[in-house]
C-alpha cells in the first residue's frame, strides 16, 4: 500500500521563544528547528504499516527550502521518497489542506497520516480540512490500547489495523478511547501514545541523501495559498504574578470574590 | 613565521591559522545529523538511566549497559570509522569525534563505548589481517561481541610495555599458551573478546583472545570512585590456548599498537570531556537563571558571571583545539593513497600528532575538572546532591586524568615530542630562534602588528610563541641530556605549550564566528579570545620565569632575564578581564545555553 505522511518544520519546543519587539513574529535567530514531534509519530506508524503490508512511504512537507532537512530526517528514519512543496509565504491550515488535495490527486495514496497538530501554532486543522475536501473518512488523535512499554511496541507492531479495504483506529477522546473503522483511503492523525518513533540510524542518514526527492511549488500544483487567516500581532504572555498564602478558607473565598472576581 | 603548521608542535613556529582550521562551523549536514541522533539517544535513553546504571542492573541475564551498547551499535554509532568493506560507515576521524563529543551526560556509558569501539576494536581495524577484520569487525560494529583492551598489569601501569604476561608457542605450531594477569580492564565483566598483550620470547605482542576460552577467569568488580556503571575487573589467563591466527600484527609489535592506539584514545577522551563541559554549563546556566537568592536569579551576581565565563571560555578553547586537531589529522589522512600500506601510514599520521593528542587529552580532562568544581560551587548545597547530576560527573571525571596515560605521563609526552622535533628538525625551530635572537640583539623586539578585529589576540599569540620558544630553547641548551631528569621543568614547559596552543586555536576559531549576524554572540567570541589570551599569557609568563630561574646558571642569568623581560613585554596587553568575563556571561545568560 502507498502511505503519504506529512512532516512540518517547527521551532524546537525546548527553545526559549522570544517575540520580536515590533510584534510581527518571533525571533528566529539562534533557534533550532526540528520535525514536529507528532509528525515523527506519524512517520513511524507509516513505516510500521509498510513493513507489515509492503508498499511505500512518501514524505510530504510544505514550507521554505529549509524544510528539506525535515523531509530528509523522515527519509533517514526509513521512508522511501520525499516531496517538498516549496514556498516562503506563511501557510495557513486551509492552504496546506488544499496543497495536500492536489498532491493526493497525483499520488493516489491508500492512507494519509499526519501529526494531530504542529507544536508551533497548535492549530490542529489541516488534517480535518483535507479529509473534508477529499470526502474521506477521518480518524484524528490516533492512539492504541497497548501501552508504550508493551512487547507489541518493542516489536514495532503497528497501532493501526489494516484489513482489506478498511483501517481500524483507536482514538483518544475525552475520558477514554474510542474505536472507529474507516474505509480506505482515509486520513489518520497521530496522537502522542500511538508509538515511540525510532531513531534515524547513521547508515539511514547517509542513505537518505540518495533517496528520490521532488521539489514542487504551490503554483505548479495550481493552489492559491493566499492566507485566509493572518496573524495581526504577536505578544508574550503576561508575567505570572507571585502567589499569595492565605490563612484560612473564608479569606480565600473573600479574595476570590473581591480581588480576583472569580466567584 | 611560516604558514605551514607541521605536526608535533609545529604550531609553535607558525602563524595563527586564521581561516585554515576545521571547527564546528564547518560541520557537514550529515555530521550535524549524526550529532543530533547521538544527542537524542543520550537524552532519551541513557541520561535518565545514568544514576541507576551505577548499580550495574541486569535486564534478564543481560547487563543494561550491554543492551544500550547494542542499541547504539544498531544505530551505527560504533562502526562510524570502521572500513565500509567490513560493514562500517568509513567516515573520517572528525565524524567519529563528533559522536564521541555527543556521548555526554553518562561517562560510564561513554567509557564502555570507548573501551569497546575505540581501544577494543581499532587495533583489529588498523593491524588486523583481512581474515581477522572480516571475522571480527562486523560483530564488533554491532556489539554482538563486546571487546576490551588488556594492557595494564599489576606491575605495569604507566610503564605500560613492561608487562609480564607470556605467550608460549605450543609444539603443535598452531597455538600459543597465554598466562598472566591483566588489571583495571574496562568491560572486563561482560567482554567477549580482549586485545591482550603478552611476551613472545621477550617480544611484546598483541593477541585477540576469546574470553570464553578455558583458563580465562575474571576478577571481581573493582569498587571505584566514579564511572561506577562501567565494568572494571582483572582478567587472569592460565595457559589459555590461543590459535596462532589470532596474533595481531607481528611479534614485538605491541609498542606500535599499544601506544598508537592510545593517541586515538586521547583524542576521543578530549572530545568526551568537551561534551560533558557543555552539558555541565547548560545545567549550571539553567540553575543560575532559575535559582533566586536575595531577590534575583544568582546568574545576575557578578561572582557567578565570572564563574560562568571561566567555564564557557575554557570550553570554547577545548572545542577549538580538539576539532582543529581532528581536522588536521583528517587532512593528513586524506592525502594518503588507499594502498596496502594505508593502515600503517594512518598509524604513522597519528604518531606524528602524538603531542597534539596529548594536549587535547590533558586540556579535556582538566577543563572539565575545573568546570565541574566551579559548577558545583555555583549550585551551592544542591551541587552536593546526586540529583543535580554534577556530583556524578565530578566523580566520573577523576578517571579522565588517570586513564589513557595519566596527565603526568601526557605532559612528559608533550615535552618529549617537542624536544624531539626541535632537536631533530621536525619543524623549522632553528630559523624561528634565529629571528628571535637577531631581534633581541638588535633591540628590534616590539609588539607584532596584525590586522582585523582580532589583531590584538593574534599579536598575543605571536608574542607568546616567542616566549615559549625562547624558554624551551634555554631549557634544552642548559640541561643538555640532563633534561631527562628535570621532570618539573618538563611539566612547566608542557603547560606553556598547552597555553599557547589554546590561544592559537581559540583565536583561529573566534575568527570563524565573528562575521555572524548575532552581534552579542560576536562580541562574546571576541571576549573569549581576549580571555584565553590573557590567561594563557599569565601561565606562560609565570612558567617562563620558573624555568629560566631554574635552568640558567648564575653567570648567564642577567642577560637571560633581560631577554625574557623584553619578550614578555610584548605580552602584557591591557585587558579588562572583569569586563570581558561579564560580556561572556551576559551573552550566555541571554541565550540560555552554551552557544558555541
Amino acid at each position: 500500500m502507498k502511505i503519504l505522511v506529512t512532516v512540518k518544520r517547527v521551532e524546537d519546543p525546548e527553545a526559549k521563544i522570544k517575540v520580536k519587539p515590533d510584534g510581527t513574529g518571533i525571533v528566529t535567530e539562534g533557534i533550532n528547528y526540528k520535525v514536529n514531534p507528532f509528525d515523527e509519530i506519524a512517520v513511524e506508524e507509516g513505516l510500521r504499516l509498510r513493513d507489515a503490508h509492503g508498499g511505500e512511504v512518501v514524505i510530504v512537507s510544505c514550507g521554505s527550502e529549509a524544510s528539506t532537512t525535515e523531509v530528509r530526517s523522515a527519509l533517514a528514519m526509513g521512508a522511501d521518497r520525499g516531496i517538498l512543496v516549496k514556498t516562503d509565504q506563511t501557510l495557513d491550515p486551509d492552504a496546506v489542506a488544499r496543497i495536500l488535495v492536489k498532491l493526493v490527486e497525483q499520488e493516489s495514496p491508500d492512507l494519509v497520516i499526519m501529526g494531530k497538530q504542529a507544536v508551533d501554532d497548535d492549530q490542529n486543522q489541516a488534517g480535518q480540512r483535507f479529509a473534508q475536501y477529499m470526502g474521506w473518512g477521518q480518524a484524528t488523535q490516533a492512539s492504541k490500547r497497548a501501552n508504550l512499554e508493551s512487547e507489541d511496541e518493542k516489536a514495532r507492531k503497528p497501532g493501526l489495523v489494516i484489513s482489506g479495504e478498511t483501517v481500524e483506529v483507536t482514538r483518544e477522546v475525552d475520558g477514554g478511547l474510542e474505536d472507529v473503522r474507516l474505509k480506505l483511503p482515509a486520513l489518520v492523525s497521530a496522537d502522542l501514545r500511538l508509538n515511540l518513533p525510532r531513531y534515524a540510524s547513521l547508515p539511514g542518514i547517509m542513505k537518505a541523501k540518495k533517496k528520490p526527492f521532488q521539489n514542487l511549488t504551490p503554483e505548479e500544483l495550481g493552489v492559491d495559498i493566499t492566507p485566509k487567516i493572518t496573524a495581526k500581532r504577536f505578544l508574550s504572555p503576561p508575567m505570572r504574578q507571585a502567589g499569595e498564602m492565605v490563612p484560612d478558607v473564608p479569606t480565600l473565598i473573600k479574595k476570590l470574590a473581591e480581588e480576583a472576581k472569580a466567584i | 613565521m611560516i604558514d605551514d603548521v607541521l605536526p608535533g608542535g609545529g604550531f609553535l613556529v607558525a602563524n595563527v591559522p586564521i581561516g585554515k582550521i576545521f571547527s564546528r562551523e564547518h560541520f557537514s549536514d550529515t555530521q550535524k545529523e549524526f550529532a543530533d541522533v547521538t544527542t537524542k539517544f543520550m537524552q532519551n535513553e541513557v541520561i535518565p538511566k545514568a544514576e541507576a546504571l551505577e548499580d550495574k542492573p541486569l535486564e534478564g541475564d543481560l547487563p543494561v549497559m550491554v543492551s544500550l551498547l547494542r542499541e547504539v551499535g544498531e544505530l551505527g554509532l560504533l562502526s562510524v570509522d570502521l572500513p565500509e568493506e567490513h560493514d562500517g560507515l568509513g567516515q573520517d576521524k572528525s565524524t567519529a569525534s563528533i559522536i564521541a563529543e555527543h556521548l555526554f551526560g553518562c561517562p560510564s556509558f561513554a567509557t564502555t563505548v570507548g573501551a569497546h569501539a575505540g581501544i577494543g576494536t581499532l587495533p583489529i581495524s588498523f593491524f588486523g589481517t583481512e581474515e581477522q577484520k572480516a571475522r571480527w569487525l562486523p560483530k564488533l560494529g554491532t556489539a554482538e561481541l563486546v571487546s576490551c583492551y588488556a594492557l595494564t598489569e599489576p606491575g605495569a601501569g604507566s610503564d605500560a610495555l613492561s608487562g609480564r604476561t607470556t605467550a608460549i608457542a605450543k609444539e603443535d605450531g598452531k597455538h600459543f599458551l597465554i598466562s598472566g594477569e591483566k588489571q583495571f580492564i574496562t568491560n572486563g565483566a561482560w567482554a567477549d573478546i580482549a586485545i591482550v598483550f603478552a611476551q613472545v620470547e621477550g617480544k611484546y605482542t598483541a593477541f585477540i583472545v576469546e574470553l570464553d576460552s578455558k583458563g580465562v577467569s575474571r576478577g571481581l568488580e573493582e569498587k571505584k570512585m566514579g564511572i561506577k556503571g562501567s565494568s572494571t575487573t582483572s582478567l587472569v589467563f592460565d595457559e589459555v590456548e590461543v590459535p596462532v591466527e589470532n596474533m595481531l600484527g607481528k611479534p614485538g609489535m605491541a609498542p606500535q599498537i599499544a601506544l598508537n592506539i592510545l593517541n586515538l584514545g586521547r583524542l576521543k577522551l578530549g572530545f568526551g570531556a568537551l561534551g560533558n563541559c557543555k552539558y555541565a554549563i547548560d545545567l549550571s546556566l539553567e540553575y543560575a537563571s532559575t535559582r533566586k537568592q536575595f531577590g534575583q536569579p544568582i546568574a545576575y551576581f557578578d561572582l557567578q558571571k565570572g564563574r560562568l565565563a571561566d567555564m564557557i571560555a575554557n570550553t570554547f578553547a577545548l572545542d577549538a583545539l580538539a576539532y582543529r586537531l581532528s581536522g588536521d589529522i583528517d587532512a593528513a589522512l586524506a592525502n594518503l593513497e588507499k594502498d596496502d600500506s594505508y593502515a600503517k601510514r594512518t598509524i604513522d599520521t597519528f604518531r606524528a600528532y602524538a603531542l597534539e593528542c596529548a594536549i587535547v587529552k590533558v586540556v579535556g580532562a582538566e577543563t572539565l575538572q575545573k568546570l565541574l568544581n566551579d559548577g558545583i560551587r555555583l549550585h551551592g548545597g544542591y551541587g552536593f546532591l546526586n540529583e543535580y547530576k554534577l556530583e556524578m560527573l565530578a566523580r566520573d571525571n577523576v578517571i579522565d586524568s588517570i586513564y589513557e596515560g595519566t596527565n603526568d605521563i601526557n605532559r612528559l609526552t608533550i615535552f618529549d615530542g617537542l624536544a624531539r622535533n626541535i632537536l631533530g628538525g621536525g619543524f623549522p625551530f632553528r630559523q624561528f630562534m634565529e629571528t628571535i635572537d637577531a631581534d633581541l640583539r638588535n633591540g628590534r623586539i616590539c609588539r607584532l602588528s596584525a590586522e582585523g578585529p582580532l589583531a590584538a589576540p593574534i599579536a598575543d599569540c605571536m608574542a607568546a610563541k616567542r616566549v615559549v620558544a625562547y624558554t624551551v630553547n634555554q631549557a634544552l641548551i642548559q640541561c643538555g641530556k640532563g633534561i631527562k631528569t628535570e621532570q618539573q621543568v618538563m611539566e612547566l614547559v608542557a603547560d606553556m605549550l598547552i597555553a599557547v596552543s589554546k590561544m592559537d586555536s581559540t583565536v583561529a576559531r573566534a575568527q570563524e564566528i565573528i562575521g555572524g549576524k548575532d552581534a552579542q554572540r560576536n562580541s562574546a567570541a571576541m571576549a573569549i579570545a581576549d580571555y584565553v589570551c590573557r590567561r594563557g599569557a599569565q601561565t606562560i609568563t609565570t612558567n617562563a620565569l620558573d624555568v629560566l630561574d631554574s635552568v640558567v646558571p648564575q653567570g648567564q642569568r642577567k642577560i637571560n632575564q633581560a631577554n625574557l623581560a623584553t619578550l614578555i613585554g610584548c605580552l602584557d596587553r591591557t585587558v579588562d578581564i572583569v569586563r570581558v568575563r561579564r560580556i561572556i556571561a551576559d551573552a550566555a545568560i541571554e541565550a540560555g545555553a552554551y552557544q558555541f
